[in-house]
């Protein structure tokens, strides 16, 4: 094992089998940065390099060759976000389906919780699991539990509860997260890559009825229409 | 048992959650481009358990890899792993796989193929590649740049060609949380037979034999996965992840099949028991 500093912060390097790089933060405290180093790695185009991924734990480089490893390089890389956007994405809680469960697990009602919700600004942390599936950070419920079962299919635009994070299935999936509500909006939009979401932007959650949730999905609005 | 384009698979997508996706047997897939003369990664119909049937609307040199599916072209036989030169108004057919599950139909020329990400690989789950992402139903056309076909006769020679009666033994490389388990399931893992459950498809083939239980039940963080990794989920039953996988997992990363061994895996059948081995990491 060896150690090497991305931006001021050391971590562990290990290597599986030539094609994938694993780095492991020494200290735990510093997981939000790991995708945003992620990113940045891959924008490089570094030699041999065909993915990168990451969650607050670990980041993977994918190679198809071994990799060079500068350490000017993996030094330089920035720890702070770029200017972030405003986001206000509009959210039916009348299509959550695990409200039981997230109210017994927090011990607050549907309605504390909503308006615990509609008060948090979320930052956007991470993509991740399956495409443009958006980590959220901010709600200060606790740790929320997946459920026992894992859904076989969960709906696209589907807004939920798992561990520290908020999140959005952006493609109708298999899943496991406390599902409270749905989101109209096609907040991945392929064709508009320009308009993704970058780590650090700031979400605020809009309730809407059954009755807007279903007008707005007829229009078939993408995320450009929710940024403020 | 379904029809798709795949190629070599999306790069530098897993960071927003997208799949690599791409051929489940590379080494098959680059014999099919190398046979017709197209580049290695090029698309490629990749047919799963049952071969399809296709009306060639003018002359094109062809090639056939993988599992062997009875391919006949006319009602004629034709042989696999070799360039065919395929008439105007021929039909190509196939039948059940008799061995393996997946083969490789290669068509000389420049694909003109929906493509998302830059590659054409089907992912259905999100409708990404060709065909709009959605598997070949039938009816659909395949488009071909118009070029004059260049007969250039390609064979792979006999001993070149995958085994896939004899696929017993499957490479392992223990992987970061292998740690965890028992010492009877570290044992279990290695000698005992396995199968794949008839579940499996793209995303993943669950693994049917012993059941593997770890010393300390840890809540792990989430972490990066990759086709090839090997979870455990809670209930004591492995999973190996395959070519349209999630990227990101929550459960035991115990182990893991080397990249190119997953060209043998995935022509494993169902009914079909096999052993893993280790083989000694590369560092």
């Amino acid at each position: 094992m060896k150690s090497i500093k991305l931006s001021t912060y050391k971590f562990e390097l290990s290597v599986l089998n030539q094609n994938y790089y694993r780095l492991i933060p020494v200290k735990q405290d510093i997981g939000q940065l790991l995708p945003l180093f992620a990113h940045q790695i891959q924008n490089a185009d570094l030699q041999g390099v065909t993915n990168v991924s990451a969650t607050d734990a670990e980041i993977l480089i994918e190679c198809s060759e071994p990799l060079s490893i500068h350490k000017t390089y993996f030094g330089k890389l920035s720890a702070k976000n770029s200017i972030p956007k405003a986001y206000q994405i509009p959210v039916c809680f009348a299509k959550g389906l695990d409200w039981k469960e997230v109210e017994s697990q927090t011990g607050m009602t549907k309605r504390k919780m909503i308006n615990a919700l509609l008060k948090t600004e979320f930052t956007f942390s991470m993509y991740g699991f399956l495409p443009g599936f958006m980590y959220c950070l901010g709600l200060n419920v606790g740790s929320i539990t997946r459920k026992e079962k894992p859904r076989k299919k969960v709906a696209a635009g589907s807004f939920a509860l798992g561990h520290q994070y908020a999140g959005f299935y952006n493609i109708e999936s298999p899943g496991g997260w406390q599902i409270i509500g749905q989101s109209p909006i096609n907040l991945f939009d392929k064709s508009q890559q320009d308009n993704w979401l970058s780590i650090g932007d700031k979400i605020k959650i809009q309730s809407i009825t059954l009755k807007e949730w279903t007008s707005l999905k007829s229009q078939n609005l993408d995320l450009d229409h929710c940024q403020i | 048992m379904h029809t798709s384009i795949q190629d070599a698979g999306r790069k530098n997508c897993a960071f927003y959650g997208i799949p690599e996706s791409g051929y489940m047997d590379t080494r098959s897939a680059n014999m099919a481009n190398y046979l017709v003369g197209n580049p290695e990664g090029n698309s490629l119909v990749e047919c799963s358990y049952i071969g399809p049937k296709i009306d060639f609307g003018r002359n094109f040199i062809v090639a056939l890899t993988g599992a062997d599916m009875n391919w006949k072209v006319d009602g004629n036989p034709v042989p696999r792993y070799t360039s065919l030169y395929i008439r105007r108004g021929s039909v190509l057919s196939g039948t059940a796989a008799v061995n393996g599950v997946r083969s490789y139909i290669a068509i000389q020329g420049k694909w003109m193929v929906d493509k998302d990400f830059g590659s054409s690989s089907t992912y259905v789950n999100a409708g990404y590649g060709a065909q709009k992402g959605q598997l070949i139903q039938k009816g659909d056309k395949l488009t071909f740049d118009k070029h004059k076909s260049k007969w250039d006769f390609r064979y792979i020679a006999d001993e070149e060609r995958p085994r896939l009666q004899s696929v017993k033994y499957i490479p392992l490389h223990r992987g970061p949380d292998w740690h965890l388990l028992d010492q009877r399931s570290k044992e279990c893992f290695i000698k005992d037979k396995w199968t794949i459950s008839s579940d499996s498809d793209r995303m993943a083939a669950p693994l049917l034999g012993h059941h593997i239980t770890v010393k300390l039940r840890a809540e792990l963080k989430s972490a990066p996965v990759f086709p090839g990794i090997i979870q455990l989920p809670n209930d004591g039953n492995p999973i190996l992840l395959l070519q349209d996988c999630q990227t990101t997992g929550g459960y035991p990363r115990i182990a893991y099949v080397p990249k190119k061994s997953l060209s043998l895996f995935n022509q494993i059948r169902p009914d079909e028991e096999f052993y893993f081995y280790f083989v000694p990491d590369i560092k």
